[in-house]
């Protein structure tokens, strides 16, 4: 039909549309030229030229290394190669400015991972559930999650008073694992196939949490232990130990690498214990309320569904509501809060009267949706624009670079994951499903060894990317080499900028070069 | 063969140790020089900073507000009296006590307390200094829902008068929506002028980009071989060709642009009256103007290699084996000096490793110095050339692609933003240095990427079309661009994208677009404002991108 249609055109009326277009595209043009304020008289300024020149032969003539001076007192020849206080400095902050690349990759993948499988399609698109089962699952998220918190801060707590005694943390640490994995070995089984008696099963919960308390409690003594002896690690190894001398104080490092693990680890702690809380809540609330509808029938059903529609649109728009009143800071929290969580909450209580009880809903399609978006609008905005934000935050210096480096990584590689994961041949999952496995070994035995090459394909190019990002987020202030290179350029040292633009051209093409090897041997 | 080790595993454990230490080393070593410090997101004033910067986000300057306000004066004495007292002022249900009434320095504190005001209304202290014309900002305030206020302040300066000044408790009563802000106005603006940026990029990056990647495509230029006389010849006839008609073109353009001349300045006057097109009109004039003596040099350059090759093949196919040795050796000890004096003053002019300290200045004596080495040279290679037979063919097209890729990849490896800096150096601060800077890294991204696609063609049609007896162009012509159109347009999309992201960004050099405005927010601590600025440019680039994608899927 289409083709019929094309041919009925009148030739007189397709020169009339390719002329409207050609007109169309000189306007554009021509409105391109104005706004951008292209001007050809700065091109031919002969004073413009002559500053270019300057700057080009100065750009041509590196500052590397300090020229043979004979030294007017003693008349003696210096050193004939010693490179500049320029050099010097390019080749720390080269080394800085690969690191931040390599942290903000390696951060980066690593929280990149799970998040793809939420925002792919193909896997997200059969997670139903009936409205009961995830409206329970909401109203149980703040519990669970309130709890996690509690918990860990209470251990953090706990951990830190004996923070002091380093021998003491270390005993105590092993003596928690060892009744740990004591209770785990020669307590109740906590999961069994039998039925039991309440009694027995009030035994496996009230096990099961004391294990969990233990655990959080272990994990941080190892963060106090790690501050504490990380730090005087790090003073071990300065004050030059073991008579070795200089080599040990160049190992200090190792030191401050636990101190981190440790801060990052009591910092983590509460809200990853949160995190897993919310989730087991929500699974445990998805779980029971759906089995709930699956298992009632007619009004106890309808009764069950309404009830959770009503408690689960409450707290997410009482959470909504908490989240604006601290943006925002209203005069009346109230009224962000509570009217409208009740208010809401009938709303949605009515509305849920007219569905029935175990239609199933597509959740998994709208947190797909909800991961893209925010991949998508993350992605659009550049990592010197989030670092400009984050130098507010942590201040000027390599670490608001590597954060606006892993925030912009984690969105990029969230995006080409999931599409990896959407890519994939179905035909593997179709076998381990008919072999009865449940979703998490299907994700394992069928997805995973399909993704591991393009993941390991796209992590290299990030990799390649953030490298040529950290050389310029200096610019905005966010360490690495390109602060002190827009600094030089800003005070006319172009020779200077040369050591460090070359310096970079070398460090990029290298690395371009040996990524692009690795893959070919990866892939 | 290392898994069948007889005597276990050891060998492999040791390298899993190995390994894993040097990671651990890696990684420890990059905390360290990253200066990653988990304390600093946690001090106090650095979280209030982001809470600070956080809620200013969330309140985007979008709108202009009309305020309406209540004021309630009370006055002040300065310096005090012997007798300190308050006052007190009751007007239209609203009561105001300040206590005390006087301040003699600034570090005296009086406090406003005050009843009857309107609930949650949010207000400020405002004082009018003797002999001043503005009114300053003493205090703010926020009334409570019951309409009771307090404050605490103190005088910001002490203008001493024997009569009593005035403060004013003024109220925002009302506050609505009376049009946009000019930081949205401004947004827009810049929005636009971003988007115009990336497409001027775009668009010059490509036209001159499709060309180059012909000449960087392996494929297409493992063929291209030619005699040393044809090499030669076209090396010793370059400068004069391409020299006369650089000259030539100076010779043409020479009046117009010379500093005499008003010719540009009357037509810019002329065809200004025309709006945005004329400009657009004269832009393409003064453009041409400016490119005429670089684009006939490099046609002069390329009928000289032209000339010279066809030439050196035609002879070298007629002459007997040792006359054409003769010509060989005289050929390559002029070429070779001719390519070695161009170098040399390429070299010279450009002052690498500050070689111009070591040479005379005038053109004359750098020719003089340049030409014996330049001979030498030129006599080693034509010694050389005796040893080879003398109708061999020599690979010059993989020279050319080596080269031409070679310049690519570095280009590319330089980010756009240091393009700027330099840029903005030559023509200034504003879009056209951030234009240009785009430009030169499009045309390095996607003449590399072009000539990708152009080895990876099927060989079939170019077969057939060779099988036919075309040339080399009809060859590109017919079996060549039909193949490739459909990935370069996927390209240009691509390049497109990446090109509406950077030009916001690069402002931050100084080349224009709405980066410039950004930081410069940013810097200033005006938070709402920089905020309308990343609503702007999320929205223009998440829009553009579903665009493009759309657009490329219908068309491939």
């Amino acid at each position: 039909m289409t083709s019929l249609k094309q041919e009925e055109k009148s030739p007189g009326r397709q020169a009339l549309q390719t002329f409207i277009a050609f007109v169309l595209l000189f306007l554009i043009y021509a409105i391109a030229v104005q706004v951008t304020e292209i001007d050809m008289g700065k091109l031919r300024s002969e004073n413009r030229q002559s500053q270019l020149i300057g700057v080009l032969r100065f750009l041509a003539d590196p500052d590397i290394t300090n020229p043979d001076l004979i030294d007017p007192l003693f008349e003696e020849e210096t050193e004939s190669f010693d490179l500049t206080e320029t050099s010097v400095n390019t080749l720390n902050l080269i080394v800085e400015t690969i690191f931040m690349a390599l942290l903000a990759t390696t951060i980066g993948t690593v929280l990149a991972v799970p998040v793809s499988f939420l925002a792919a399609r193909n896997l997200m698109l059969e997670v139903t559930s009936p409205l009961a089962s995830f409206m329970l699952a909401l109203a149980l998220l703040p519990i669970g999650g309130g709890l996690g918190l509690l918990g860990a801060r209470q251990m953090v707590n706990l951990a830190a008073n004996f923070s002091n005694q380093t021998g003491l943390t270390l005993g105590i640490f092993t003596a928690t694992v060892v009744a740990s994995w004591l209770l785990l070995r020669f307590g109740p089984p906590i999961v069994t196939d039998k039925k039991r008696s309440s009694g027995a099963t009030a035994v496996a919960l009230g096990e099961l949490v004391l294990i969990i308390l233990l655990t959080l409690f272990a994990l941080a003594l190892l963060s106090a232990l790690g501050q504490v002896g990380g730090v005087s690690l790090a003073n071990f190894l300065q004050s030059s130990a073991f008579g070795l001398g200089p080599i040990t104080v160049n190992f200090s490092f190792v030191g401050n690498f636990f101190k981190i693990m440790g801060d990052m680890l009591s910092l983590v702690l509460p809200a990853l214990t949160a995190v897993l809380g919310a989730g087991v809540a929500m699974l445990l609330g998805s779980r029971y309320g759906q089995e709930a509808v699956l298992r009632l029938s007619g009004t106890p059903a309808r009764l069950v569904t309404t009830v959770c529609t009503f408690l689960g649109t409450a707290v997410l728009v009482y959470g909504i509501g908490t989240i604006l009143n601290w943006l925002y800071e209203f005069d009346n929290p109230t009224n962000w809060t509570l009217y409208p969580a009740l208010a809401l909450g009938v709303i949605a209580t009515v509305g849920s009267l007219f569905v029935a009880p175990k239609r199933p809903f597509g959740v998994g399609f709208a947190i797909y949706t909800l991961a893209r978006g925010i991949f998508n609008t993350l992605r659009s905005i550049e990592p010197l624009i989030m670092a400009i934000v984050f130098v507010v935050w942590v201040g000027l210096g390599p670490f608001a670079g590597v954060m606006a480096l892993t925030l912009h990584t984690i969105a990029a590689l969230g995006k080409l994951f999931s599409e990896q994961i959407e890519g994939i041949d179905d035909g593997p999952i179709e076998a381990i499903n008919a072999t009865g496995a449940n979703r998490l070994q299907m994700i394992v035995f069928a997805v995973i060894p399909q993704i591991v090459p393009p993941y390991i394909a796209y992590t290299l190019y990030r990799w390649d990317i953030n490298v040529r990002m950290s050389t310029i987020i200096g610019f905005v202030g966010g360490g690495g080499i390109g602060f002190l290179l827009s600094q030089s350029i800003r005070l006319l040292r172009y020779r200077e900028a040369s050591v460090m633009m070359l310096a970079i051209a070398i460090v990029v093409s290298l690395l371009d070069y040996i990524s692009s090897s690795v893959r070919r041997r990866v892939i | 063969m290392k898994n069948e080790n007889p005597n276990g595993r050891s060998p492999q454990w040791w390298k899993t140790a190995v390994i894993i230490l040097a990671i651990f080393l890696l990684y420890a070593y990059g905390l360290q020089v990253t200066k990653v410090n988990l304390e600093e997101p946690l001090e106090p004033q650095r979280q209030e900073n982001l809470v600070s910067l956080i809620r200013s986000f969330a309140r985007p300057d979008f709108f202009t507000y009309d305020t309406e306000t209540r004021r309630t004066a009370v006055s002040l004495r300065m310096p005090c009296p012997e007798e300190i007292k308050g006052s007190q002022v009751s007007i239209e249900g609203r009561e105001l006590l300040m206590v005390p009434n006087c301040a003699s320095t600034t570090q005296d504190t009086i406090t406003i307390t005050g009843s009857g005001f309107q609930p949650n209304a949010e207000g400020l202290i405002a004082w009018k200094p003797i002999d001043a014309t503005t009114t300053r900002r003493v205090a703010e305030f926020k009334v409570n829902a019951d309409g009771q206020m307090e404050t605490t302040f103190t005088m910001p300066d002490i203008r001493a008068s024997e009569e009593p000044q005035t403060l004013e408790v003024v109220e925002v009563v009302d506050r609505h929506i009376v049009g946009l802000s000019d930081t949205t106005f401004e947004a827009l603006d810049k929005i636009i002028e971003t988007v115009l940026m990336a497409l001027m990029a775009s668009t010059i990056g490509t036209l001159i980009s499709i060309p180059l990647s012909f000449i960087a495509a392996r494929n297409l230029m493992q063929n291209v071989k030619a005699p040393i006389t044809g090499i030669m010849s076209g090396l010793i006839l370059l400068p004069v060709f391409g020299g006369l008609a650089f000259w030539l073109g100076r010779l043409l353009v020479g009046p117009v642009l010379s500093a005499d001349s008003t010719f540009l300045a009357s037509l810019q006057t002329g065809l200004e009256t025309l709006g945005f097109v004329g400009n657009f009109i004269f832009v393409i004039i003064e453009l041409i103007i400016l490119l005429l003596p670089l684009m006939l040099g490099f046609v002069g350059a390329l009928a000289a290699n032209l000339v010279g090759s066809r030439l050196g093949e035609r002879v070298t196919m007629q002459l007997p084996e040792n006359t054409l040795r003769i010509l060989n050796f005289v050929t390559t000890l002029l070429g070779t000096a001719v390519l070695f004096i161009l170098i040399a003053f390429s070299v010279t002019w450009l002052n690498l490793l500050g070689i111009r300290e070591f040479l005379p200045e005038t053109f004359g004596a750098q020719l003089n110095a340049f030409l014996l080495p330049g001979l030498v040279l030129g006599l080693i290679a034509a010694l050389f050339t005796l040893r080879v037979p003398a109708k061999h063919h020599y690979p010059v097209g993989l020279v050319i692609y080596n080269t031409t890729r070679t310049i690519f990849n570095a280009t590319r490896s330089i980010e756009p933003l240091m393009m700027g800096f330099v840029f903005v150096v030559w023509v200034g601060l504003g879009p056209f240095a951030g234009i240009m800077a785009l430009t030169l890294h499009s045309v390095a991204d996607l003449g590399k990427l072009f000539s990708e696609e152009v080895e990876n063609i099927n060989e079939g049609p170019v077969e057939a079309i060779t099988a036919t007896g075309a040339s080399q162009l009809q060859r590109i012509v017919y079996a060549v661009v039909p193949q490739v159109t459909p990935h370069y347009i996927a390209y240009i999309f691509y390049r497109w994208d990446i090109n509406v992201r950077l030009s916001t960004i690069i402002g931050f050099v100084g080349g224009g677009g709405i980066g410039f405005v950004l930081q410069r927010n940013i810097n200033q601590l005006l938070y709402t404002r920089a905020s309308v600025m990343v609503i702007a440019i999320a929205i223009v680039v998440v829009v553009l991108d579903n665009i493009s994608a759309r657009v490329r899927s219908r068309i491939i």
